[in-house]
């Protein structure tokens, strides 16, 4: 086909905004049904006790209130499934039987004619705990005759994946070798939404509406757990407000409200109200990692090895929370050209909410403790901690590159990315030194990391379950307009303007002629969901073969129309016209009229209907890894190079974030104002963790960040200016060469800041930043006392 | 505005919303945000954390921004009271709404209708450059955005270059 | 989080509002702007019977000068106090702190008054009431008393107030010649204190210190003055070496017994030193 307008790269507004900007969105809180009454769950104040009875007491004294509901009470329900053969079984319940391991547990339910009431009777209930001694840390959890949470387990240890690969080793020997133990400490997404989910069962039909980000595999997993087909069940997505991955978990009120719509006969909401949230929608990150090196004298990185532990809570999360840390392994020698890896894993069981995705996904640690090691080995070497980075980056030359960890690079601009963020960086100091410079107690400093992020991955290592695939329907109406059903959903991170814009483009249709259907189980085709920065991948590569199919029949109807021949139609601006003969055209009304309702308009051999469907996983994909945990477990790679900005305050230790410098390639850009919001947005959230966010527990494991007032969010004061450039390396196996964007700007900021805090206090005698949050008090600490 | 002189559980209130006169028997420790949302059904004032932090339940209470999720309902009898509803044209978007469509001031959109009003119940001139915008939208928070767009749609919407 | 069952009174007069309290004792709770309470009552940490709105008392709504001082109602908002003209010329310190007391929009509706009867150790109004001097009147159906308010504060959200009393008003003294300043270490713009110092200071004809006063917040359980470090500044030129002095004197005297997920005691007293270094260069310069 001749070149025409392209939408790709195009800046144009999104099409969900008018919604949400008035106030005519609706979000699960939104929903109100005839009859409905509201839930509120009893959850356990202990972090670990034997759950000796629960009474009624005075709860059923509140107008309208029914309950409690207990596990007990559901003998029609199963647990999860343990897919995973090789962890531990957790047979995760909704709600708590026999016993509780994080505060925050729901053990009952009560419903009302509203909330407050419900609240009301969840306060009235007589719930009888027996305390056990609690597990707080992963040290006391792997002691000698530590307290199990699970009594049939042999230990707390829920996954253990030991490496020991002699080719690494070998490595070490003559060599130097550089190490550390860098711990990233546990936060979580916060979205501004909190969970929710509405239930309703009529006419032998359950309808669920649920804040999830993978509606089908909430269906599928609700057809495990409830008596009833997957044909009896329809969930679908509201508008969400912000996923980040901890909407990617599928959560025990999941199943206990629809169990109750079952049980009551009337609809059921439950909104997750700030407090539960931040007790019981996945924590995440808290991994250690304790990582060696061997480095020539000239700084090149021969090997890294070592061990990862994760602190997992109760383990009581699905998918599992040491997914993350098996994707930390797979992504810890970054974009360096590091030969052999021999890093293990550990996921250790606690009295702790359980923990799960969070955007970033384990790479966050990952870069944290491999920038920190390669800032060290800089240091120690003298050599500068830019130069050390120039020495084992990938080049272009190097490409397609194969991680020690099995990960092949098809693309990238890492070297090209990391020199202009230098050269930038270079002048923002200069700028800030000169701004900042009179006052001898705040002083400036810079940190430039580099990563790599595999997108679109697989999860069936660490669910045991699903894969990589999704899949797309296209249809168009009789009046020309077209319809894309998918698989995945939206969070907010504007896949309905992504698809809209996608459909126009393979089409030649107008964006307003595009309807977006998605998270709904009874409109769209089976999919995986959004989860991964994949959605763009998947959802475009299944529209991009649904919509070539569709795209033939459509020419050959055209051809036959205009009585020309299919290889010379083309479609443009809204009809498929002859090549070269602009008077000779239909319109696709006029196709779609032919296709839909007049067949006796259609060419022989052309059967009715104007629609194609189409699954598409991403090649290359390598879903089991080898005996040293290699494997190709992504469509493809990212990269980026972040540089922090900060003045930190010698007198108090706080530290400011000056400026904030990315240099980011997510291969080719379909819309450059939604890739630039999610870098953006994935940097606010990154330098939310490494500086405010911390989710404490206390020595007895009773959680202390259970308000905004504990658990700080960044706000607009703490968040600066940012540089955003953009560098383009499609990759080659996409349809559209785009790689995804969702998570990257979330994984640089831990490791750039612990850098930039480092370089303002060179010369005070400040020892090594090894964990994150790096709050005023730890940076004090590092400083003399006056 | 009608006295309560005895203790009450129930409570008659009258308050204009958006420009119409609201009349409402209320229990008394329903919030001002419940009241809008569940009764009136107006669903664009979100509850983020009900504990006045998040500002996604900022509404206009006789012109000034604040907490829904903090005012009860019968401490507004007598207000006039302001929704992302009532800023909302009926045809098309507020010159701030149409700032944050075009610098990709939302994402989610769901802490949106918090800082729309927040923004609605200020005077420009108290806020003059970007660090004072900053510090104004400092009581809300947006987990989607990093801001930028956000800082953007506001300095275009009150003619400020960057 | 939606508040427990209570019941709800609103009356027109300083009487009403009097005689709820005394018929109620302990079971009843003022409601002035509901920025400290609402959130208690929807974390249900708070669970009183009754709420005695004081919304429509119009003896509590009054903003004034007398004698060269300020007046503030119980009913005054944060927004009133910090936006008046009268304020800033009469008492600077008032008009410096009120910005760093939650956001806007919780200002637009809590009141001056209602922050220093709540008496959160890291908020910044009671230390501000320390520094200049304020007086407390209070008020019960049996009667008046005026409490200084270094007398005020007893403890974590504990202070003088009995049950059946409320804080009518809190008299500032005009202080419009005194130098002041208040500095804070907070995580974010708008979260309480970690630490946080409130100082006014008057010069002599020479340069030198005349008069100084000090308040910490956030630092321990209640705002606390700094006899020490302000005996040994009155009188003296502010040189570095001072500045040192009294950074020591108060990691040293400071009582810091606050600790909580934010910070320790330690870190607390070691930038409260930093802090009244900071504040007291400032007001002397």
């Amino acid at each position: 086909m001749t070149a025409r307008p392209t939408h790709i790269g195009a800046q144009v507004a999104r099409v969900e905004d008018d919604r949400l900007l008035s106030g005519g969105a609706r979000f699960a809180a939104d929903i109100a049904l005839p009859g409905m009454v509201e839930a509120a769950f009893y959850r356990s104040p202990l972090p670990h006790a034997r759950i000796v009875g629960v009474g009624a007491g005075d709860a059923l004294e509140i107008p309208g209130a029914f309950g409690p509901f207990t596990a007990g009470d559901m003998t029609d329900v199963s647990p999860y499934p343990d897919f995973d053969e090789h962890a531990r079984p957790v047979g995760i319940f909704p709600l708590a039987r026999e016993r509780v391991r994080y505060a925050g547990a729901p053990i009952a339910v009560m419903v009302a004619d509203d909330r407050y009431r419900a609240e009301d009777a969840c306060d009235l209930l007589d719930v009888d705990l027996d305390p056990l001694d609690p597990v707080v840390t992963t040290d006391a959890a792997l002691a000698p005759g530590a307290p199990l949470l699970y009594p049939d387990w042999p230990d707390n240890v829920v996954i253990g994946f030991p490496v020991d690969n002699p080719d690494a080793n070998a490595e070490f020997d003559g060599r130097m070798a550089v190490s550390g133990r860098y711990e990233v400490g546990r936060h979580t997404g916060v979205p501004m939404e909190t969970r929710g989910v509405v239930a309703e069962f009529r006419e032998g039909r359950l309808t669920v509406w649920s804040s999830t980000q993978f509606p089908h595999i909430a269906r599928t997993m609700l057809s495990y757990c409830l008596p009833l087909d997957e044909n009896d069940i329809r969930v679908i997505v509201p508008d969400v407000g912000g996923g980040f991955g901890v909407k990617a978990e599928f959560y025990p009120e999941e199943v206990t409200i629809p169990w109750l719509a079952l049980r009551l006969g009337r609809p059921v909401r439950w909104i997750e109200d700030r407090r539960e949230h931040l007790l019981a929608t996945c924590h995440a990150r808290d991994l250690v990692l304790d990582l060696e090196a061997a480095v020539d004298e000239d700084g090149r990185f021969r090997a890294v090895r070592g061990m990862a532990v994760q602190d997992l809570g109760a383990a009581e999360m699905y998918p599992f929370g040491y997914s993350p840390a098996f994707t930390a392994i797979g992504h810890i020698t970054g974009p360096y050209r590091i030969p052999h890896q021999s890093v293990g894993l550990l996921a250790v069981a606690t009295n702790k909410t359980p923990c799960g995705a969070y955007r970033g996904f384990g790479i966050p640690e990952a870069t944290f403790a491999i920038e920190r090691l390669m800032d060290k080995a800089a240091d120690r070497l003298g050599i500068g901690r830019n130069e050390i980075r120039r020495r084992n980056l990938i080049g272009q030359g190097d490409i397609p590159y194969t991680t020690s960890a099995g990960a092949i690079v098809d693309s990238g601009s890492h070297r090209e990315a990391f020199e202009e963020t230098v050269r930038v960086t270079a002048e923002r100091v200069e700028h800030w030194r000169a701004v900042l410079g009179d006052d001898p107690g705040i002083r400036v400093g810079s940190g430039v990391v580099n990563y790599i992020e595999g997108v679109t991955p697989t999860y069936f290592m660490t669910t045991g379950h699903w894969t990589a695939y999704d899949s797309c329907s296209v249809r168009v109406n009789p009046d020309g307009t077209a319809v894309v059903s998918v698989g995945v959903s939206t969070s907010g991170q504007g896949l309905e303007s992504m698809l809209t814009t996608l459909t126009a483009e393979a089409l030649g249709v107008r964006r307003d002629q595009v309807r977006v259907v998605m998270g709904d189980t009874d409109r769209t085709p089976y999919g995986l969901g959004s989860w991964g920065s994949r959605s763009t991948n998947v959802a475009s590569g299944a529209l991009r073969i649904a919509s070539d199919r569709l795209l033939e029949k459509a020419t050959r109807i055209a051809a036959h129309l205009l009585e020309a021949s299919p290889e010379d139609i083309e479609a443009h601006d809204g009809a498929l016209s002859v090549r070269g003969s602009p008077g000779a055209s239909v319109t696709w009304q006029q196709v779609a009229t032919a296709a839909n309702i007049r067949t006796v308009d259609l060419p022989e051999g052309v059967e009715p209907g104007l629609e194609a469907a189409a699954t598409y996983e991403p090649p290359g994909i390598e879903h089991v890894p080898d005996e040293y945990g290699r494997v190709n477990a992504a469509a493809t790679y990212t990269n980026a190079s972040h540089a922090a900005v900060v003045s930190v305050d010698t007198g108090t230790g706080q530290v400011r974030m000056l400026e904030y410098i990315v240099a980011h390639d997510c291969g080719t850009v379909i819309n450059p104002q939604i890739v630039r919001g999610q870098v953006v947005g994935g940097v606010a959230q990154g330098i939310g963790g490494a500086l405010l966010e911390q989710l404490h527990y206390d020595e007895w494991g009773n959680p202390q960040s259970t308000s905004f007032l504990d658990y700080h969010l960044p706000g607009a004061t703490e968040i600066p200016t940012m540089q955003v450039l953009h560098f383009e390396s499609p990759a080659p196996a996409m349809p559209w060469g785009a790689k995804g964007a969702g998570e990257a700007g979330i994984i640089g900021p831990g490791p750039a800041i612990a850098a930039a805090v480092e370089d303002a206090l060179s010369g005070m005698g400040v020892a090594e930043i090894t964990r994150t949050p790096i709050t005023a008090p730890y940076v004090l600490s590092l400083l003399p006392t006056p | 505005m009608k006295p309560v002189p005895d203790p009450a559980g129930s409570v008659a209130v009258s308050m204009e919303v958006n420009g119409r006169t609201v009349e409402r028997t209320v229990n008394s420790r329903r919030l001002l945000a419940d009241l809008l949302r569940d009764e009136l059904r107006l669903t664009g004032t979100h509850l983020g954390c009900e504990h006045g932090v998040c500002g996604a339940c900022t509404v206009l209470v006789d012109g000034q921004p604040v907490r829904s999720c903090l005012m009860l309902a019968v401490q507004a009898d007598g207000c006039e009271v302001t929704t992302v509803e009532g800023i909302t044209p009926k045809d098309g978007l507020s010159p701030m709404q149409q700032a944050f469509k075009d610098h990709h001031g939302l994402q989610c959109g769901f802490c949106t209708p918090g800082f729309l009003m927040t923004l609605a119940g200020v005077e420009p001139e108290d806020h003059p450059d970007e660090e004072s915008v900053r510090e104004l939208l400092a009581g809300n928070l947006c987990r989607c955005t990093g801001y930028e767009g956000i800082v953007d749609a506001v300095m275009a919407a009150w003619d400020r270059s960057r | 989080m939606k508040p427990p069952p209570f019941l709800y009174a609103r009356p027109e007069s300083l009487d009403g509002v009097l005689r709820l309290l005394a018929e109620n004792g302990g079971d009843a709770r003022v409601l002035a702007g509901g920025q400290s309470l609402v959130p208690l009552l929807n974390f249900r940490l708070a669970r009183p019977e009754i709420l005695v709105d004081i919304a429509m008392v119009d003896e509590l709504s009054h903003l004034t000068i007398e004698d060269g001082g300020l007046r503030i109602g119980a009913s005054v908002t944060q927004r009133a106090v910090e936006t008046s003209a009268e304020v800033a010329r009469l008492c600077p310190l008032l008009s410096k702190a009120l910005p760093l007391v939650g956001h806007l929009q919780n200002r637009a509706r809590g009141t001056v008054v209602g922050s220093i009867a709540h008496a959160d150790p890291s908020a910044e109004l009671p230390a501000v009431a320390l520094v200049l001097g304020a007086t407390m009147t209070v008020r019960s159906a049996s009667g008046d008393r005026s409490i200084p308010a270094e007398d005020f504060f007893l403890g974590p959200f504990t202070t003088a107030l009995e049950p059946d009393e409320i804080l009518v008003e809190v008299r500032f003294p005009g202080k419009p010649s005194a130098r002041t300043a208040v500095k804070e270490i907070a995580p974010r713009s708008g979260d309480f204190a970690i630490a946080g110092v409130a100082g006014r200071l008057t010069t002599a004809a020479d340069g030198a210190v005349q008069d100084v006063a000090l308040a910490l917040f956030g630092v321990g359980a209640v705002p606390q003055r700094l006899p020490e470090v302000e005996r040994l500044a009155a009188g003296e030129n502010v040189t570095p070496e001072l500045l040192d002095e009294v950074a020591r004197i108060t990691r040293a005297t400071a009582r810091s017994g606050s600790e909580d997920v934010h910070a320790d005691p330690a870190y607390r007293a070691r930038v409260a030193g930093e802090l009244v270094r900071r504040v007291v260069e400032e007001m002397a310069a």
